[in-house]
């Protein structure tokens, strides 16, 4: 079972205040145009989220993935630091590798960009070759600032973890259709690498399972943001002389949304848990949350967007820019029915 | 002159085979009416769409369902309906003219016949015309709307209020606006024709969020009304605002589900044959079959003289899943290439803005439950 320990209720408290305060400074259409603003920026450095992941002696002893993945969760309600799930990832990467310190020290610097054909769309051409790697990086979110790429590479005994140098990449900003999370594409030619190291397809196994409720908790926050404005607007707007929170429709509505929003935070929790504690059944927990969430976030930002009405169609609202997450983050694990089917057949 | 419908049908689709390829736009034609486009080839789709509108009228089959005596043919507006579904096969661009003449158009000639300048000026292609009807607090209650429309003593009349939503504002000469003369409640209500050019009447583009702008905010502060703007009686607008909303359930037309390009796009990734994909494209076209069905049935009740009636809102409700239905269609199909922004993931973000256009789902439902099954009323 999984309880929210101290720690893990602070880092939700001071994500909290971080997203308030952004909020409270600007717009999340501003923000989308220009990104976290400096202040947002550094109090997000100042609380050293990734830290907690550290190994504070040999193994992991650090917090493990709860304390970074509640961060995660939390940054997507606001949809602030578009970075830090990609972070997470390239960093959580680099560990189960077990790198040398400097290297670590390199990934953390960050922002570092994530890639791994097959798990993440668009990086299903790159080739290593000697300690370069080649090839077009179609999607990389945080890819226009990263000065380094941790790269999954799998082969015949698992996989390689690579650190590529992104010194000499040719990026291109990416029109993305999710507004709060930049992207770039990449262009590796002979790029210098650095092997972190290998993985057995057990750890390999595990740490997919880490990627994927990752990105779930990421829906999460995602959903939570979206549910809470849809039940704001349904209390304070007016209608026939009424709330329209008090229509059935509208009523039905938001409660399907709160139990979206419920068996996400369950299963999400729980596939958290087994990847910390190594569970048995960490894979198809974390196939479950994966699919589970992603399906129900796209539905809780639709919902939101129609409780809305005509204003949920515009940029006046900021509820689209939580259905381009959630619509986003589906398509780029490729899409819900991969995974549903791997939980099935494995 | 009353054609048999099947041949006038067909000679339509015969004119227009001959006629429509001229001046339909180039480029690929647009996956929703809420694909971004720039300004200047906004201006050009306006242009072209005028001048298309002229040149149906100027060869009659401009304005099939008007009286003679104003311009038309005298037929039913079932053939309007037979028109524009043939029209649909072609790229012409009639989406900005679409409240002009689908919706404006039958409520003059409804409600004020008399005003022939206006209703030339329609059926010419001169002028396009935006629909002012919702209020930042009236949408679904649109009989809550507040804006103001104050007789003068010479007559004329005074308008201050704001409206939002209203599609093609930023491109109209004219304006069909809901406005209260009276009392709180469906029964103060007036309906009138304005410039939009009069002073006292400015307009704020609004972004939607496929990034398009088809629609605006129009604020009126003191804007003059000549003595004859009204459109129907004073105190009568209520009546003259649902005979537009009948005409604009005649308006749901299947042609806003893109199967052809769904279809096309499917092919282009070798994916047509794939079991899965073949039988989300079959879905699809079967719902733009039975839209088409459905929409001859309304048809067919307007032929006989009655309204398009409360089951447009079944078509309504029917088109607005069905579009959404397209759009996870497309989102499965194009994969993770949806997470560029394009006319893909464009179309994946359209189907909002016709959930709401004309009214929500729950309006459409309630509107059924209401008049046509006719169950008590939500407490
Ligand atoms: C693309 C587009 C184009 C448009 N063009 C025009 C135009 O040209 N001219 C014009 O005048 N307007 C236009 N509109 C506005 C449109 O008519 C309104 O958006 C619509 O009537 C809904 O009103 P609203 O947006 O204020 O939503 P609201 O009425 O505030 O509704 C908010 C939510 O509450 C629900 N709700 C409201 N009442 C009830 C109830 N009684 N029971 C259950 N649920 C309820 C609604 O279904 C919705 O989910 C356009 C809208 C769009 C999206």
């Amino acid at each position: 079972m999984h309880a929210d320990d101290d720690v893990e209720h602070q880092i939700r408290a001071e994500l909290s205040r971080v997203v308030e305060s952004a909020r409270s400074r600007r717009s999340l259409r501003e923000r989308t145009e220009g990104g976290d603003d400096d202040a947002t920026r550094r109090q997000l450095s100042e609380l050293g989220i990734l830290d907690a992941m550290l190994p504070d002696g040999p193994g992991l002893a650090g917090g493990g993935l709860r304390h970074v993945l509640a961060a995660v969760e939390e940054a997507a309600v606001g949809l602030v630091a578009p970075d830090l799930l990609v972070s997470t990832l390239a960093l959580w990467t680099g560990l189960a590798a077990q790198p040398r310190p400097g290297e670590l020290r390199q990934i953390l610097l960050g922002p570092t960009a994530v890639a791994w054909p097959g798990v993440l769309a668009g990086a299903e051409s790159v080739r290593q070759a000697d300690r370069s790697v080649t090839g077009r990086l179609g999607y990389v979110p945080a890819g226009l600032s990263a000065q380094h790429l941790v790269l999954v590479l799998p082969d015949a005994s698992g996989a390689v973890v690579c650190l590529v140098t992104l010194d000499n990449a040719r990026r291109e900003a990416l029109p993305v259709l999710d507004l709060s999370r930049p992207a770039a594409v990449l262009e590796l030619r002979s790029a210098h690498t650095r092997e972190l190291g290998c993985l057995s397809p057990a750890e390999l196994t595990r740490l997919r399972a880490a990627w994927l409720v990752a990105i779930a908790a990421d829906c999460l926050g995602g959903m939570r943001a979206a549910h809470d404005a849809a039940v704001g607007y349904a209390r304070q707007r007016i209608a026939f002389g009424r709330s329209i929170g008090s229509f059935q429709a509208v009523r039905h509505r938001c409660a399907d949304m709160f139990v979206d929003v419920e068996t996400t935070r369950a299963v999400v929790r729980g596939a958290i848990d087994a990847v910390d504690e190594g569970g048995e059944d960490v894979d198809a927990l974390a196939l479950a949350a994966a699919s589970h969430a992603m399906e129900v976030f796209s539905r809780v930002a639709e919902s939101s967007i129609l409780v809305h009405g005509a204003l949920g169609f515009t940029y006046e609202c900021d509820a689209h820019f939580y259905l381009r997450r959630s619509y986003s983050n589906a398509a780029a694990t490729g899409g819900v029915d991969r995974l549903r089917a791997e939980l099935a057949i494995g | 002159m009353t054609g048999e419908p099947a041949a006038l049908r067909a000679e339509a689709a015969a004119w227009l085979r001959e006629h429509a390829p001229r001046f339909a736009a180039d480029g690929p034609a647009p996956l929703s009416p809420f694909e971004v486009v720039d300004e200047a080839r906004e201006r050009e789709l306006v242009e072209l769409a005028r001048r298309w509108q002229r040149h149906k009228f100027e060869a009659g089959w401009g304005a099939l369902s008007l009286p003679t005596t104003l311009g038309g043919r005298g037929l039913s507006r079932a053939d309007d309906v037979m028109f524009t579904d043939e029209e649909s096969r072609y790229h012409v661009p009639t989406h900005v003219l679409e409240v002009t003449t689908r919706m404006v158009l039958p409520t003059l000639v409804h409600w004020s016949p008399e005003k022939r300048t206006s209703i030339e000026g329609i059926i010419s292609g001169r002028e396009v015309w935006c629909q002012l009807f919702s209020e930042p607090d009236a949408g679904s209650d649109l009989a809550a709307l507040r804006t103001r429309a104050t007789r003068q003593r010479d007559g004329t009349w005074t308008v201050t209020g704001q409206k939002v939503w209203t599609s093609w504002a930023h491109l109209a000469q004219r304006g069909y606006l809901l406005a209260r003369t009276g009392a709180d409640g469906h029964g103060g209500l007036t309906a009138f024709e304005l410039d939009m050019a009069a002073p006292g009447v400015s307009i704020r583009r609004i972004r939607q969020m496929t990034g398009a702008s088809t629609f605006n905010e129009v604020f009126l502060d003191q804007v003059s009304l000549p003595v004859d703007a009204p459109i129907g009686p004073v105190g009568q607008g209520w009546a003259v605002a649902m005979t537009t909303l009948m005409n604009e359930r005649l308006a749901v037309g299947a042609d806003q589900i893109p199967y052809d390009e769904l279809r096309a796009e499917a092919a282009r990734r070798g994916r047509l044959h794939q079991p899965d994909v073949a039988a989300g494209l079959g879905a699809i076209r079967a719902r733009r079959i039975v839209l088409e069905q459905l929409r001859q049935q309304m048809v067919q009740s307007v032929r006989r003289g009655g309204d398009p009636g409360p089951e447009g809102s079944a078509a309504k409700l029917f088109l607005a899943e069905s579009v959404l239905e397209a759009a996870r269609f497309a989102r499965w199909l194009i994969g993770p290439d949806i997470v560029v922004d394009d006319r893909w993931s464009q179309f994946a973000l359209a189907w909002p803005g016709i959930k709401n256009a004309g009214g929500t789902d729950e309006v459409q439902k309630t509107i059924i439950a209401n008049r046509i099954l006719g169950l008590p009323k939500e407490g």
